[in-house]
């Protein structure tokens, strides 16, 4: 094996244990590897994309109830507006702060209300899991909860950019409901970012599914 | 199907490699190793497979071989599957020069 391909291997293999889903099986790696002898570096890297895809395929079929949560608990992400409209007297204050203090404060306000809202559908979707399977991992829940923030914080970003750069008509929603306000197609791409950061924040901190145990009477 | 029928040919020594092989001997073409892997933690889960890791080897780069058994239940579905099967062939009408 020439050192490029050693080289390649090894990125290969990274990609094998980081981006599959929940960590590659060991197993799983090693007969890679061990097939990979005498195949191309094109075939290994085939094998390995198709092992990520189907890892991939068996976490949306594992945990596709937990995704549609998410779906529907981000729908009504934007009547989160609404708790801000009735805080606008805090949010006046805030801006009566020196620059930059007053931008940096208002979007940490804003950010953090998101936060906690995500926050709140992450823990319910746990607790109803836990419930379900009797399972329940404290420290995948905190992952999950830690893993959001940065993952929030990029997905508004770009969500923002988005609609800024999208052409649209300008919507008062002052005196919107919060039905009105979910109904709105402007709102699409924060409730996209907000299902993004919700379902990879689930994945992470839904318990791990174990192997089932063969019992002696069983084989 | 065709996954379990493989590991009772392979028995003990029925590991990822050897089942990707068996597998392309039968279909005659090459079988992604992840979905062999989808398809045994799919069996497993149904209690028709178990798994056991082996030993770590270096020719695998330190990682160990997770080798499957097909468990009592996964036995008995093989055989409900193949008298099922049997049946249907049988049922199917004869046409000229052989069977259908």
């Amino acid at each position: 094996m020439s050192r490029n391909r050693s080289r390649g291997d090894g990125a290969a293999v990274w990609v094998l244990e980081h981006l599959a889903p929940g960590g590659s099986d060991p197993g799983l790696t090693g007969d890679v590897l061990e097939m990979a002898e005498g195949h191309s570096a094109h075939w290994l890297w085939g094998q390995v994309l198709l092992a990520v895809a189907a890892g991939y395929g068996r976490m949306l079929r594992r945990h596709w109830p937990a995704l549609f949560f998410a779906l529907a608990w981000s729908v009504s992400a934007p009547a989160l507006e609404l708790i801000q409209r009735q805080n606008e007297a805090f949010e006046a204050r805030l801006w009566t702060m020196r620059w930059p203090w007053s931008t940096i404060c208002d979007l940490g306000y804003s950010l953090g209300l998101a936060l906690v809202f995500l926050w709140t559908g992450l823990v319910i979707c746990v607790a109803l899991y836990s419930m379900a399977t009797w399972r329940f991992d404290a420290r995948r829940l905190w992952r999950g909860i830690w893993l959001s923030v940065p993952l929030y914080a990029v997905a508004l970003a770009a969500a923002t950019l988005l609609v800024g750069l999208t052409p649209h008509s300008w919507i008062d929603i002052e005196q919107m409901t919060w039905v009105q306000l979910i109904r709105q197609p402007v709102f699409i791409p924060y409730d996209a970012a907000c299902w993004f950061t919700l379902s990879i924040a689930m994945l992470a901190a839904l318990p791990r599914g174990r192997r089932k145990r063969a019992t002696p009477a069983s084989l | 199907m065709m996954v379990l029928l493989a590991l009772i040919r392979l028995g003990d020594e029925a590991y990822g490699v050897p089942v990707a092989r068996e597998l392309r001997a039968i279909r005659g073409r090459e079988v992604a190793l992840g979905s062999i892997y989808a398809a045994l933690e799919r069996l497993e889960a149904k209690g028709l497979v178990t798994s056991s890791l082996g030993e770590p080897t270096p020719e695998r780069g330190g990682r160990a071989r997770r080798f499957f058994r097909v468990t009592k239940d996964g036995m008995r579905q093989v055989q409900a599957t193949r008298r099922a099967l049997t049946t249907l062939w049988r049922s199917l009408p004869e046409h000229e020069g052989g069977k259908a």
